[in-house]
Protein backbone atom coordinates (compact mmCIF):
# COMPACT_ATOMS: atom_id res chain seq x y z
CA UNK A 1 0.00 0.00 0.00
CA UNK A 2 2.96 2.42 0.88
CA UNK A 3 4.92 1.48 -2.21
CA UNK A 4 1.79 2.56 -4.46
CA UNK A 5 1.27 5.84 -2.89
CA UNK A 6 5.00 6.26 -3.05
CA UNK A 7 4.58 5.50 -6.74
CA UNK A 8 1.25 7.70 -7.13
CA UNK A 9 2.92 10.65 -5.41
CA UNK A 10 6.12 10.36 -7.98
CA UNK A 11 3.56 10.36 -10.91
CA UNK A 12 2.04 13.35 -9.46
CA UNK A 13 5.14 15.19 -8.81
CA UNK A 14 6.36 14.47 -12.38
CA UNK A 15 3.31 15.36 -14.40
CA UNK A 16 2.62 18.24 -12.51
CA UNK A 17 5.83 20.72 -13.82
CA UNK A 18 4.27 19.85 -17.34
CA UNK A 19 0.76 20.64 -16.78
CA UNK A 20 2.00 23.60 -15.08
CA UNK A 21 4.38 24.61 -18.07
CA UNK A 22 1.28 23.68 -20.72
CA UNK A 23 -0.87 26.50 -18.81
CA UNK A 24 1.73 28.82 -18.99
CA UNK A 25 2.09 28.75 -22.71
CA UNK A 26 -1.64 29.22 -22.73
CA UNK A 27 -1.44 32.30 -20.59
CA UNK A 28 1.05 33.48 -22.20
CA UNK A 29 -0.81 32.99 -26.08
CA UNK A 30 -4.08 35.15 -23.77
CA UNK A 31 -1.97 37.66 -22.43
CA UNK A 32 0.32 38.55 -26.05
CA UNK A 33 -3.90 38.43 -27.82
CA UNK A 34 -4.43 41.51 -25.93
CA UNK A 35 -1.10 43.12 -26.41
CA UNK A 36 -1.27 46.34 -28.59
CA UNK A 37 2.59 45.91 -29.24
CA UNK A 38 4.74 42.88 -29.06
CA UNK A 39 8.28 42.70 -28.19
CA UNK A 40 10.85 40.80 -29.99
CA UNK A 41 11.00 38.50 -26.91
CA UNK A 42 7.34 37.58 -27.70
CA UNK A 43 8.09 36.66 -31.09
CA UNK A 44 11.50 34.75 -30.79
CA UNK A 45 9.31 32.66 -27.75
CA UNK A 46 6.24 32.15 -30.12
CA UNK A 47 8.15 31.26 -33.17
CA UNK A 48 10.72 28.90 -30.95
CA UNK A 49 7.68 27.17 -29.32
CA UNK A 50 5.97 26.45 -32.91
CA UNK A 51 9.14 25.03 -33.90
CA UNK A 52 8.86 22.17 -31.28
CA UNK A 53 11.51 24.17 -28.63
CA UNK A 54 9.94 24.85 -25.10
CA UNK A 55 12.78 27.87 -24.04
CA UNK A 56 13.82 28.37 -20.98
CA UNK A 57 14.53 32.09 -21.37
CA UNK A 58 15.11 34.86 -24.53
CA UNK A 59 18.60 34.24 -24.49
CA UNK A 60 18.35 30.08 -25.29
CA UNK A 61 15.53 30.62 -27.80
CA UNK A 62 17.32 33.25 -29.65
CA UNK A 63 20.80 31.05 -30.13
CA UNK A 64 18.41 28.70 -31.18
CA UNK A 65 16.56 30.44 -34.08
CA UNK A 66 20.52 32.11 -34.92
CA UNK A 67 21.59 28.91 -35.30
CA UNK A 68 18.71 27.74 -37.17
CA UNK A 69 19.20 30.65 -39.64
CA UNK A 70 15.77 32.09 -38.86
CA UNK A 71 17.08 35.13 -36.87
CA UNK A 72 18.70 38.01 -38.01
CA UNK A 73 22.47 38.10 -36.31
CA UNK A 74 21.83 40.95 -34.60
CA UNK A 75 21.50 42.42 -30.93
CA UNK A 76 18.26 42.96 -30.22
CA UNK A 77 16.44 42.98 -26.51
CA UNK A 78 13.90 41.08 -25.31
CA UNK A 79 11.90 44.31 -24.78
CA UNK A 80 12.55 45.74 -28.47
CA UNK A 81 9.46 46.61 -29.95
CA UNK A 82 8.47 43.81 -33.13
CA UNK A 83 8.44 45.66 -36.16
CA UNK A 84 7.49 43.89 -39.34
CA UNK A 85 11.14 43.79 -40.64
CA UNK A 86 12.07 41.39 -38.03
CA UNK A 87 8.73 39.38 -37.89
CA UNK A 88 9.35 38.89 -41.70
CA UNK A 89 12.49 37.59 -41.52
CA UNK A 90 12.00 34.91 -39.24
CA UNK A 91 9.03 34.08 -41.30
CA UNK A 92 10.64 34.19 -45.01
CA UNK A 93 14.05 32.44 -43.47
CA UNK A 94 11.77 29.55 -41.72
CA UNK A 95 9.59 28.82 -44.94
CA UNK A 96 12.63 29.77 -47.42
CA UNK A 97 11.00 32.20 -49.45
CA UNK A 98 13.13 33.29 -52.47
CA UNK A 99 10.77 33.82 -55.00
CA UNK A 100 11.57 37.37 -54.86
CA UNK A 101 14.72 38.64 -56.61
CA UNK A 102 15.84 41.33 -54.50
CA UNK A 103 15.46 39.09 -51.03
CA UNK A 104 16.87 36.04 -52.82
CA UNK A 105 20.36 38.57 -53.57
CA UNK A 106 19.93 40.45 -50.21
CA UNK A 107 17.95 38.30 -47.41
CA UNK A 108 17.52 41.28 -45.51
CA UNK A 109 14.73 42.51 -43.04
CA UNK A 110 13.55 44.84 -46.05
CA UNK A 111 12.95 42.56 -48.70
CA UNK A 112 11.68 39.84 -46.07
CA UNK A 113 8.39 42.04 -45.54
CA UNK A 114 8.62 42.11 -49.73
CA UNK A 115 9.14 38.49 -50.07
CA UNK A 116 5.90 37.75 -47.18
CA UNK A 117 3.90 40.37 -48.93
CA UNK A 118 4.35 38.32 -52.05
CA UNK A 119 3.49 35.30 -50.64
CA UNK A 120 0.68 36.35 -49.06
CA UNK A 121 2.10 35.64 -45.20
CA UNK A 122 1.51 39.53 -44.96
CA UNK A 123 -0.19 41.81 -45.87
CA UNK A 124 1.61 43.67 -48.92
CA UNK A 125 0.68 47.07 -48.26
CA UNK A 126 2.29 48.08 -45.16
CA UNK A 127 5.18 49.42 -43.89
CA UNK A 128 8.44 47.46 -42.82
CA UNK A 129 8.72 49.89 -39.68
CA UNK A 130 5.17 49.38 -38.23
CA UNK A 131 4.98 47.83 -34.36
CA UNK A 132 3.54 44.44 -34.39
CA UNK A 133 0.52 43.84 -32.16
CA UNK A 134 0.70 40.77 -30.04
CA UNK A 135 -2.67 39.33 -32.17
CA UNK A 136 -0.70 40.61 -35.66
CA UNK A 137 2.07 38.22 -34.46
CA UNK A 138 0.05 35.38 -33.31
CA UNK A 139 -1.62 35.56 -37.10
CA UNK A 140 1.63 35.32 -38.67
CA UNK A 141 3.02 32.32 -36.60
CA UNK A 142 -0.61 30.50 -37.36
CA UNK A 143 0.12 31.42 -40.96
CA UNK A 144 3.40 30.19 -41.06
CA UNK A 145 2.97 27.04 -39.16
CA UNK A 146 0.47 26.13 -41.31
CA UNK A 147 2.37 26.91 -44.89
CA UNK A 148 5.27 24.62 -43.04
CA UNK A 149 2.69 21.94 -42.36
CA UNK A 150 1.47 22.28 -46.40
CA UNK A 151 4.65 22.08 -47.66
CA UNK A 152 5.90 18.84 -45.69
CA UNK B 1 -10.49 3.91 4.20
CA UNK B 2 -13.09 1.97 2.22
CA UNK B 3 -15.87 4.41 3.27
CA UNK B 4 -13.31 7.46 2.24
CA UNK B 5 -13.37 6.06 -1.16
CA UNK B 6 -17.01 5.05 -1.70
CA UNK B 7 -17.46 8.88 -0.02
CA UNK B 8 -15.00 10.17 -2.92
CA UNK B 9 -16.45 7.96 -5.26
CA UNK B 10 -20.37 9.53 -5.09
CA UNK B 11 -19.09 13.12 -5.18
CA UNK B 12 -17.24 12.90 -8.22
CA UNK B 13 -20.18 11.17 -9.84
CA UNK B 14 -22.29 13.46 -8.60
CA UNK B 15 -20.27 16.46 -9.83
CA UNK B 16 -20.03 14.39 -13.04
CA UNK B 17 -23.87 13.86 -13.00
CA UNK B 18 -24.54 17.75 -12.19
CA UNK B 19 -22.07 19.13 -14.84
CA UNK B 20 -23.58 16.95 -17.87
CA UNK B 21 -26.94 17.48 -17.37
CA UNK B 22 -27.60 20.17 -20.10
CA UNK B 23 -24.50 20.31 -21.86
CA UNK B 24 -24.48 19.46 -25.31
CA UNK B 25 -20.92 20.77 -26.11
CA UNK B 26 -18.54 17.74 -25.98
CA UNK B 27 -14.73 17.41 -26.56
CA UNK B 28 -14.49 14.94 -29.15
CA UNK B 29 -9.93 15.29 -29.11
CA UNK B 30 -7.24 17.54 -28.26
CA UNK B 31 -3.74 18.03 -28.97
CA UNK B 32 -0.98 19.89 -27.86
CA UNK B 33 -2.21 22.58 -25.86
CA UNK B 34 -5.75 23.42 -25.48
CA UNK B 35 -7.25 24.84 -22.36
CA UNK B 36 -10.90 26.32 -21.72
CA UNK B 37 -11.32 29.59 -19.14
CA UNK B 38 -13.17 28.71 -15.39
CA UNK B 39 -13.66 32.46 -14.11
CA UNK B 40 -10.05 33.82 -14.22
CA UNK B 41 -7.96 30.99 -14.97
CA UNK B 42 -7.50 28.65 -17.79
CA UNK B 43 -7.62 24.90 -17.41
CA UNK B 44 -6.08 21.91 -19.49
CA UNK B 45 -8.81 20.67 -21.38
CA UNK B 46 -9.58 16.72 -21.69
CA UNK B 47 -10.91 14.37 -23.94
CA UNK B 48 -14.49 13.45 -22.88
CA UNK B 49 -14.90 16.76 -21.45
CA UNK B 50 -17.93 18.75 -21.41
CA UNK B 51 -18.48 22.70 -21.70
CA UNK B 52 -21.22 25.34 -21.16
CA UNK B 53 -22.24 27.87 -23.24
CA UNK B 54 -20.57 31.32 -22.44
CA UNK B 55 -17.41 29.16 -22.21
CA UNK B 56 -13.90 30.29 -23.79
CA UNK B 57 -11.36 27.67 -25.73
CA UNK B 58 -8.20 28.51 -26.77
CA UNK B 59 -5.26 26.49 -28.07
CA UNK B 60 -1.66 26.60 -28.82
CA UNK B 61 1.12 26.04 -31.39
CA UNK B 62 0.50 23.16 -33.25
CA UNK B 63 -2.60 22.24 -31.14
CA UNK B 64 -5.95 21.22 -31.81
CA UNK B 65 -9.47 20.72 -30.43
CA UNK B 66 -12.33 19.04 -31.62
CA UNK B 67 -16.32 20.11 -30.40
CA UNK B 68 -18.96 17.77 -31.04
CA UNK B 69 -21.52 20.62 -30.55
CA UNK B 70 -24.89 18.39 -31.18
CA UNK B 71 -23.57 16.99 -33.73
CA UNK B 72 -21.91 19.10 -35.56
CA UNK B 73 -17.90 19.01 -35.29
CA UNK B 74 -16.45 22.05 -34.65
CA UNK B 75 -11.97 21.72 -35.48
CA UNK B 76 -9.97 24.88 -33.78
CA UNK B 77 -6.98 25.59 -35.78
CA UNK B 78 -3.71 26.57 -33.86
CA UNK B 79 -3.36 29.20 -32.05
CA UNK B 80 -7.26 30.31 -31.87
CA UNK B 81 -9.39 31.57 -29.41
CA UNK B 82 -13.53 31.10 -29.45
CA UNK B 83 -16.01 31.40 -27.33
CA UNK B 84 -19.05 29.35 -27.36
CA UNK B 85 -22.26 32.39 -27.33
CA UNK B 86 -24.82 30.00 -27.68
CA UNK B 87 -26.06 26.32 -27.95
CA UNK B 88 -29.89 25.43 -27.67
CA UNK B 89 -31.36 22.20 -28.23
CA UNK B 90 -35.26 21.49 -28.52
CA UNK B 91 -37.07 18.94 -30.31
CA UNK B 92 -37.87 20.85 -33.28
CA UNK B 93 -34.42 23.49 -33.60
CA UNK B 94 -31.09 23.69 -33.05
CA UNK B 95 -28.77 26.92 -32.39
CA UNK B 96 -25.38 27.80 -31.86
CA UNK B 97 -23.72 30.23 -32.36
CA UNK B 98 -19.44 30.43 -31.88
CA UNK B 99 -17.39 33.49 -31.30
CA UNK B 100 -14.40 33.41 -33.44
CA UNK B 101 -11.87 35.96 -31.43
CA UNK B 102 -8.96 35.39 -33.39
CA UNK B 103 -7.13 32.48 -35.54
CA UNK B 104 -9.05 29.74 -37.68
CA UNK B 105 -11.59 26.68 -37.23
CA UNK B 106 -13.58 24.41 -39.46
CA UNK B 107 -17.00 23.57 -38.96
CA UNK B 108 -18.64 20.39 -40.27
CA UNK B 109 -22.58 21.03 -39.87
CA UNK B 110 -25.23 18.22 -40.74
CA UNK B 111 -28.45 18.36 -42.04
CA UNK B 112 -30.46 16.28 -39.45
CA UNK B 113 -34.19 15.48 -41.04
CA UNK B 114 -36.89 18.35 -40.03
CA UNK B 115 -34.38 19.79 -37.38
CA UNK B 116 -34.31 23.42 -37.79
CA UNK B 117 -30.27 23.47 -37.53
CA UNK B 118 -28.83 27.00 -37.03
CA UNK B 119 -24.89 27.40 -36.97
CA UNK B 120 -23.78 30.76 -37.17
CA UNK B 121 -19.50 31.54 -36.68
CA UNK B 122 -19.19 35.11 -35.49
CA UNK B 123 -16.08 37.23 -35.89
CA UNK B 124 -15.82 40.77 -34.70
CA UNK B 125 -16.86 41.54 -38.39
CA UNK B 126 -18.90 39.61 -39.75
CA UNK B 127 -21.47 35.99 -39.14
CA UNK B 128 -21.21 33.44 -41.69
CA UNK B 129 -24.34 30.80 -41.00
CA UNK B 130 -23.81 27.07 -41.87
CA UNK B 131 -26.15 24.56 -42.94
CA UNK B 132 -25.41 21.25 -44.02
CA UNK B 133 -21.94 22.21 -45.41
CA UNK B 134 -17.93 22.55 -44.46
CA UNK B 135 -16.48 25.81 -43.85
CA UNK B 136 -13.47 26.96 -42.50
CA UNK B 137 -13.17 30.28 -40.90
CA UNK B 138 -10.63 32.58 -39.83
CA UNK B 139 -10.14 36.31 -38.37
CA UNK B 140 -6.95 37.93 -37.94
CA UNK B 141 -6.01 41.61 -37.53
CA UNK B 142 -4.32 41.71 -40.39
CA UNK B 143 -6.07 39.89 -42.70
CA UNK B 144 -9.49 40.14 -41.55
CA UNK B 145 -12.35 37.14 -41.83
CA UNK B 146 -11.69 34.80 -44.54
CA UNK B 147 -14.45 32.07 -44.92
CA UNK B 148 -13.91 29.51 -47.48
CA UNK B 149 -16.54 26.99 -48.19
CA UNK B 150 -15.48 23.33 -48.97
CA UNK B 151 -18.60 21.66 -49.29
CA UNK B 152 -22.70 23.47 -49.65
CA UNK B 153 -23.13 27.11 -49.46
CA UNK B 154 -22.50 30.06 -46.92
CA UNK B 155 -24.13 33.23 -46.12
CA UNK B 156 -21.47 35.63 -44.93
CA UNK B 157 -23.00 38.54 -43.99
CA UNK B 158 -22.56 41.78 -41.56
CA UNK B 159 -23.93 44.82 -40.15
CA UNK B 160 -22.61 47.15 -42.82
CA UNK B 161 -25.03 45.54 -45.35
CA UNK B 162 -22.84 43.00 -47.03
CA UNK B 163 -24.81 39.65 -47.74
CA UNK B 164 -22.85 37.21 -49.74
CA UNK B 165 -22.85 33.59 -50.36
CA UNK B 166 -19.77 31.47 -50.42
CA UNK B 167 -19.88 28.03 -51.90
CA UNK B 168 -17.56 26.46 -54.51
CA UNK B 169 -14.25 28.28 -55.73
CA UNK B 170 -15.37 31.60 -54.24
CA UNK B 171 -14.12 32.96 -50.88
CA UNK B 172 -15.03 35.53 -48.79
CA UNK B 173 -12.62 37.77 -47.58
CA UNK B 174 -13.21 41.18 -45.57
CA UNK B 175 -9.82 42.88 -44.40
CA UNK B 176 -9.53 45.44 -41.56
CA UNK B 177 -10.63 48.92 -42.33
CA UNK B 178 -12.85 47.97 -45.33
CA UNK B 179 -16.86 47.49 -45.51
CA UNK B 180 -17.10 45.77 -48.52
CA UNK B 181 -15.23 42.34 -48.57
CA UNK B 182 -13.19 41.33 -51.65
CA UNK B 183 -14.93 40.00 -55.00
CA UNK B 184 -15.65 36.34 -54.44
CA UNK B 185 -14.01 35.01 -57.11
CA UNK B 186 -10.78 37.57 -55.94
CA UNK B 187 -8.54 34.12 -55.02
CA UNK B 188 -8.99 32.73 -58.16
CA UNK B 189 -8.62 36.07 -60.45
CA UNK B 190 -5.34 36.56 -58.10
CA UNK B 191 -4.22 32.94 -59.49
CA UNK B 192 -4.79 33.20 -62.87
CA UNK B 193 -3.92 36.01 -63.88
CA UNK B 194 -0.48 37.65 -64.23
CA UNK B 195 0.54 41.35 -63.20
CA UNK B 196 2.55 42.92 -65.78
CA UNK B 197 4.61 45.55 -65.47
CA UNK B 198 5.62 48.50 -68.21
CA UNK B 199 8.72 47.02 -70.69
CA UNK B 200 7.53 43.44 -69.81
CA UNK B 201 9.69 43.49 -66.40
CA UNK B 202 8.59 41.46 -63.10
CA UNK B 203 7.66 43.86 -59.85
CA UNK B 204 10.92 42.78 -58.39
CA UNK B 205 12.73 43.41 -61.53
CA UNK B 206 11.47 47.07 -61.43
CA UNK B 207 12.18 47.99 -57.98
CA UNK B 208 15.35 46.69 -58.48
CA UNK B 209 16.29 48.98 -61.50
CA UNK B 210 14.57 52.17 -59.21
CA UNK B 211 16.72 51.63 -56.37
CA UNK B 212 20.09 50.21 -58.17
CA UNK B 213 19.43 50.93 -61.94
CA UNK B 214 22.10 53.11 -62.48
CA UNK B 215 24.66 50.84 -60.85
CA UNK B 216 23.53 47.45 -62.82
CA UNK B 217 23.33 49.14 -66.29
CA UNK B 218 26.39 51.33 -66.80
CA UNK B 219 26.63 53.91 -69.41
CA UNK B 220 22.74 54.60 -69.14
CA UNK B 221 21.07 57.74 -67.65
CA UNK B 222 18.04 55.95 -67.51
CA UNK B 223 17.74 52.59 -67.16
CA UNK B 224 14.43 51.39 -67.60
CA UNK B 225 14.88 53.77 -70.44
CA UNK B 226 17.14 50.55 -71.66
CA UNK B 227 14.07 48.04 -71.17
CA UNK B 228 11.93 49.96 -73.06
CA UNK B 229 14.14 50.98 -76.45
CA UNK B 230 14.44 46.63 -76.65
CA UNK B 231 10.72 46.21 -76.62
CA UNK B 232 9.73 47.33 -79.60
CA UNK B 233 10.96 46.20 -83.52
CA UNK B 234 9.98 44.21 -86.66
CA UNK B 235 10.20 40.61 -86.03
CA UNK B 236 9.09 37.54 -88.93
CA UNK B 237 6.81 34.84 -87.90
CA UNK B 238 6.21 32.12 -89.99
CA UNK B 239 3.00 30.41 -89.54
CA UNK B 240 2.14 27.11 -91.15
CA UNK B 241 -1.49 26.60 -91.93
CA UNK B 242 -2.24 23.06 -91.46
CA UNK B 243 -6.54 22.37 -93.29
CA UNK B 244 -8.25 19.14 -91.94
CA UNK B 245 -8.89 16.60 -94.23
CA UNK B 246 -12.45 16.62 -96.02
Amino acid sequence: MRFKSAALLLVLLFALPAAAQDMANINFYANLGDQAVATVGDAVKLFALSMGQKPRDFNAARQFLIKEGVFPDKPYAESDTLRRRTAAFIAARYLKLGDSIMYSIFKNERYAVVACGANGIMPADKSEWDALSGAELMELVARVAERAEAGK
Amino acid sequence: MKTIYTMLFASLALVFAISTANAAVLVVSTRGEAAYRDGAAWKPLAKGQTIKEGTMVMTGVNSQAVLNIDDNLLTIKPLTTIKVLKNSLTKSSSDNAIGLKNGSVNARVKRIGTLKTRFNIVTPVATSSVRGTEQNTSHGPAFGTRIQVPVGLVNASNDSGVNRNVGGRSSFSLRPGNQRPDPLLGDLRNGAITQLNPANITGDEQAGLETFGDQLVDNFDDALGFYNKNVGGAASVKVDLIWPNP
